[in-house]
């Protein structure tokens, strides 16, 4: 596959120097030690999977793994996504277990005391995405978000505000602070933050912390898991023996029931416990009987969680998406080793034209978390980006005649959003805004069919194989609306310098 | 010998099954992964017709390089899709879409077994090589629209 795409070949698809590529390649290959990072930017783009792995391909094929100055760490969008990943939260199965084998749930059914038919493993775990669809076409009558923020955070939010907001859908919303999507919600329940509450976090390298309640939460506020447990009960669910189910009370019982869960699981937390993070706060796992001090360092041995009795996944096409079935996988890689994987170039779903003659992409500011349910709420971090900004390079801005402070439209064929533009390094031909802003804190004119959101404007197309959405293609349309208060053409640090375009939008 | 008796089929088949993913792909404007992907996917039929019909002239058989689109019927197609995209019903359509394009998929992965066999029989390694290059990705096709089926099957008959 890598024969099929010499360095010029993928100059012309990058919009990249051919010999900067084997520059870089040179680099990399030649590096005494490489780790690799990758976060949002990948997950987000076109053939977003096929991308992220191939940077695992990289560390494995330089060998890069299980030693000090080496690694890859493929990072979560949110600090409590290691864990909902390794527990099941996402909708995967407890501890890294494989929908695909009988035998995986066959053990979550014993540990639970329920008949594996109680655990839904015909098909992969039905992602979000899918879940609005099902939502759009009435198929699905029932939603409950928990912690997040789809009225701002989703792509084409005129699609999603109306599915959410849907006389057929009743739509339970929790969460610390009121948001655009509490706005939309049959019912809201009240959730207590970190700080009041007690649990776990669990960090991209696998080191556990205990996070203590410190004070009570405010109002009729409750911890998620209170919240849960109360549902639980009220709709009178039971195991087998005919006990309330799930069986866990509490932070703590809750976190012994999955320390049982995790047994002999990559993510094996047994030899854990409160008063060990207590007394020792920040544990690699695996914490085992034999490893009590927790493991540093995976991989060493050069073994992989790849047998296909043990693996998390068989895998999916690339490309497709479509899962593997266990045969194909048996035969692949019957001894569990590392795979290299890729995928054939495709051009992106959407691309510019006459139109929409540019690329537009969103993403993230330090300042903000999130869609700034709370950051926005802490008037250190509102102030040093109060406003929604669009990122123009200088030739694009010369082109449309545009300077640092103008107010400009972007339009794509799902809406448009306005924006003082900010001239900066960003590569020619691409627009950026941050997608942070929403309209919770606006008294806007246009209500909830905003023009702030970076949102608006996005498609709706997920990697078939992450299920993530994809944020960064939109073909888009750049207007000038009016002259900004500040000469054109001051020199000013993107990003850095938050205050001035502050003045500016006030 | 019949190889280019082959090659016409092969090609009639590639070409029916590119029309057909885009036309499900329109049909389910609104169902967005089967819309993205059955367009990447006839995309790869599309060129594989393109290799067919470059291939074959080597043998003496004219085939058109292209699969035209058809545009008018296109946009009425993904018209539909929208107008009905708040119903459950197109539910049942698209599950009997994705059968029909798996048992196309699976016409079509016979007829590169053929070309192939034919191919390495008469010792005309081109033919060998050009199924060895297309064929993965049909059999990548068949493996999809089974799994699409599988994957939203659930949701649209307990529904």
């Amino acid at each position: 596959m890598v024969g099929d795409y010499p360095p010029h070949r993928v100059a012309g698809i990058c919009g990249l120097d051919a010999g900067a590529i084997r520059e870089a390649a040179r680099m990399l290959g030649s590096a005494r030690r490489l780790l690799c990072t990758v976060l949002q930017g990948f997950y987000q783009s076109h053939q977003a999977t096929a991308a992220a792995v191939q940077v695992d391909n990289l560390v494995l094929l330089r060998g890069m793994l299980g030693k000090p100055g080496a690694g890859v760490l493929q990072m979560n969008g949110q600090p409590t996504a290691q864990n909902t990943r390794e527990c099941g939260a996402d909708g995967d199965l407890t501890g890294f277990r494989n929908w695909d084998n009988d035998t995986h749930v066959a053990e979550l059914a014993k540990l639970w005391n329920v008949v594996p038919e109680q655990i839904p493993h015909y098909g992969p775990p039905t992602h979000l995405m899918q879940m609005m669809r099902y939502a759009e076409n009435g198929t699905m009558r029932m939603l409950w978000v928990s912690a997040t923020n789809p009225a701002v955070s989703l792509p084409e939010l005129h699609r999603v505000r109306s599915i959410l907001s849907s006389d057929r859908l009743f739509l339970v919303v929790q969460d610390a602070f009121r948001t655009e999507t509490t706005e939309l919600a049959d019912v809201v329940l009240p959730a207590a933050i970190w700080g009041e509450k007690t649990g776990t976090f669990t960090n991209a390298d696998r080191t556990v912390h205990l996070s203590e309640k410190a004070v009570d939460p405010p109002g009729s506020a409750r911890s998620d898991l209170d919240i849960f447990l109360d549902y639980a009960r009220r709709m009178d669910l039971r195991d087998r023996a005919g006990a309330p189910f799930p069986s866990w009370h509490d932070a703590e019982s809750a976190f012994e029931a999955w320390k049982r869960a995790s047994v002999g699981r990559p993510c094996d937390y047994s030899g854990l416990s409160y008063a060990k993070l207590r007394a020792h706060n920040g544990i690699q796992w695996p914490c085992t009987a034999d490893h009590p001090e927790g493991t540093e360092r995976l991989y060493t041995d050069g073994k992989f969680f790849a047998q296909p009795d043990y693996c998390e996944s068989y895998g999916r096409d690339l490309v497709t998406g479509a899962p593997l079935e266990e045969q194909e996988y048996r035969a692949m890689n019957p001894e569990g080793k590392a795979m290299l994987k890729a995928a054939e170039y495709l051009a992106p779903h959407e691309t510019p034209d006459e139109h929409f003659p540019y690329f537009l992409i969103n993403g993230r500011t330090i300042h903000h978390f999130h869609t700034r349910t709370k950051t926005a709420r802490a008037p250190q971090l509102d102030d040093a980006a109060p406003e929604v900004w669009l990122e123009v390079s200088e030739q694009d801005a010369g082109r449309a005649g545009l300077a640092d402070g103008d107010l400009a439209q972007v339009r794509t064929p799902r809406g448009q959003v306005r924006a003082r533009v900010r001239v900066g390094g960003i590569r020619e031909g691409v627009l950026f805004l941050p997608f942070h802003y929403g309209y919770w804190d606006l008294d806007h004119p246009e209500g909830k069919d905003g023009d702030r959101a970076a949102n608006e404007l996005t498609f709706t197309d997920w990697d078939p194989a992450s299920k993530q959405p994809l944020f960064k293609t939109a073909a888009a349309a750049l207007d000038k609306i009016e002259s900004g208060a500040e000469p054109a053409g001051r020199a000013r640090l993107v990003r850095a310098d938050n205050r001035s375009v502050t003045e500016d939008a006030r | 010998m019949k190889l280019g008796l082959a090659l016409r089929e092969l090609h009639r088949s590639e070409k029916s099954l590119a029309r057909d993913l885009r036309r499900t792909a329109e049909r389910h404007q609104v169902e967005h992964e089967i819309y993205h992907v059955a367009l990447d996917l006839a995309g790869w039929s599309a060129e594989h017709v393109r290799a067919v019909a470059q291939c074959a002239h080597q043998y003496g058989v004219h085939l058109g390089e292209d699969v035209p689109h058809g545009k008018p019927l296109a946009m009425l197609r993904e018209s539909l899709s929208e107008a009905t995209g708040r119903r459950p019903e197109p539910g049942l359509l698209l599950l009997a879409d994705l059968r029909r394009l798996h048992r196309r998929a699976a016409g079509v992965s016979l007829d590169w077994e053929l070309l192939a066999q034919g191919g390495q029989a008469a010792k005309k390694s081109a033919l060998v090589e050009l199924a060895g290059r297309c064929h993965p990705q049909t059999l990548r096709q068949l493996k999809w629209t089974n799994a699409m089926l599988k994957i939203l099957s659930p949701q649209i008959l307990t529904s």
